[in-house]
């Protein structure tokens, strides 16, 4: 018996894959930041000089610009599960999934233009000045 | 068939839930208060420090810091589990995870706990 | 009558150390389904090509298999629903392969046998009349009893292929039919097999089980109801 046979073509992905693959990368993205940001925050100990001193590292333009990139990750992540917690939860929301799921992505969608298009213009700012 | 197992996931399936709807709520507290969305502005020492230094703040970043660090390192276990074959890895790198959360649980606590604005 | 080429998993043990594509190019009649095309190819092209098949009309649930990348039963997948005229047939995913396009179901039925699925009663029926249900609790099982165990769900789950352990969705799909069904008794015998780490926590809800089966079930639908029932035991 072949117990791991060669793959011809890959298996097809829908909008459930895509939002599991997601949600997955979006995931260990933040746990990843989580950590970092743990780390930077522990600054603070050191008093307004030190912190000062590191933030101005972090909030360098470049950093900025990744924070849309935070952003967008949390806002998926977030309303992705949302939308997982609404399939388990509801009676409904089984059925209705892919409803749910661009509704969500709406709502998210909406939050990154709203919190995301200031950060964008924060950062030109930074670069100009 | 697989070995039995008292439970076998219903409690940490139940918490990664919950503290998800947690962190949902305080990072939309965090986005506006902190960051100042949808008015952004740099994060600096005097504008943060004197929040931070309140007792109903420290409570608060303390519960975000657990619920984070739970909500994420059971997340990555949930990775783990899927793509480690080996049982005696995945206890392995469970024991990995518990230190790193245990650790970064501690460096969170001693930033928050005492914290006191210094001049 | 159009032209279409069959990419096809080869695979025989006795020749082969892997998988290997063999193609067959002819032309296909109008209405047929992919099952007619491989029977085509076995009585008439090459004889040695293996893969199961029963009923041809989707209730034996024989011929699963992997066709242009999504998990379908052969004899209700017609060629021209497809839209291309280059169609890859492989066998299903995540279990073993015997010959060409006929894989080991054996771990299949083990997770099936594993959550009991058969009712289970401790009271004894009634002497003058069979157990009785209403017609409300009857239509509770509606989209859980249609299975037809051809794999379609099981081998087409992501969480299945990284987890051979975990039950996958059609043993969670049976075991919610009986544990919602209204006759039976039998909750504290299965909930241990699904309350376990390769159980019921286990499905990340990808609904790649709901787009593959062939009868239009949907297993994930049966996964969160028990979810919700474990759940409300528990609190």
């Amino acid at each position: 018996m072949l117990e791991r046979p060669n793959v011809i073509k890959h298996y097809r992905w829908h909008m459930g894959t895509w939002a599991w693959v997601l949600h997955r990368i979006t995931g260990l993205a933040l746990v990843f930041y989580l950590v970092l940001h743990i780390w930077v925050i522990h600054n603070i100990s050191s008093g307004p000089k030190g912190f000062d001193k590191v933030m101005g590292v972090v909030q360098a333009p470049l950093f900025l610009f990744l924070e849309l990139g935070l952003l967008g990750c949390v806002l998926y992540h977030t309303f992705n599960g949302l939308r997982i917690m609404i399939v388990e939860f509801s009676k409904e929301g089984c059925e209705a999934h892919k409803m749910v799921w661009g509704a969500m992505m709406a709502v998210a969608g909406f939050l990154f233009l709203l919190g995301g298009v200031p950060m964008f213009v924060h950062f030109l700012h930074s670069i100009a000045g | 068939m697989t070995e039995k197992r008292a439970s076998g996931g219903f409690y940490a399936w139940l918490l990664q839930r919950i503290t998800g709807v947690v962190l949902a709520v305080l990072l939309i507290a965090h986005f506006i208060v902190t960051h100042g969305l949808p008015h952004p502005s740099g994060v600096t020492y005097a504008r943060i420090a004197p929040r931070l230094a309140t007792p109903t703040w420290k409570v608060i970043d303390m519960l975000f810091l657990a619920c984070a660090l739970y909500h994420g390192l059971n997340g990555v276990w949930m990775v783990l589990q899927d793509y480690v074959e080996s049982e005696g890895m995945q206890t392995f790198l469970f024991g990995v995870l518990c230190v790193l959360g245990a650790i970064l649980f501690f460096l969170g606590a001693i930033t928050v706990i005492p914290f006191a604005v210094q001049a | 009558m159009a032209e279409y080429t069959f990419r096809i998993f080869r695979y025989d043990p006795e020749k082969d150390e892997q998988g290997r594509v063999q193609d067959y190019t002819f032309e296909v009649q109008e209405g047929w389904t992919i099952l007619d095309a491989l029977n085509h190819i076995k009585w008439f092209i090459d004889g040695t090509l293996t893969y199961r098949r029963a009923c041809r009309h989707g209730i034996c649930g024989s011929c699963g298999m992997t066709i242009n990348g999504k998990n379908n039963i052969a004899c209700e997948t017609q060629i021209k629903d497809l839209g291309t005229s280059t169609i890859t047939i492989e066998p299903l995913r995540g279990f073993p392969v015997i010959k060409d396009l006929v894989v080991n179901m054996e771990p299949f039925y083990d997770k099936l046998y594993a959550v009991k699925p058969y009712l289970i009663t401790r009271t004894p029926p009634p002497t003058d009349r069979e157990r009785y249900q209403s017609p409300e609790d009857r239509a509770k099982l509606d989209g859980k009893y249609e299975c037809i165990l051809c794999g379609c769900c099981t081998s087409s789950c992501p969480t299945y292929w990284a987890d051979k352990n975990f039950l996958g969705p059609n043993a969670l799909l049976k075991a919610s039919k009986f544990m919602l069904d209204s006759r039976d008794e039998g909750f504290e015998d299965r909930v241990n097999c699904i309350d376990d780490k390769h159980g019921i926590w286990r499905c990340h809800t990808i609904f790649n089980c709901v787009e593959a089966c062939p009868k239009e079930l949907n297993p994930t639908k049966g996964i969160v109801e028990l979810r919700r029932l474990m759940m409300r035991g528990r609190l």
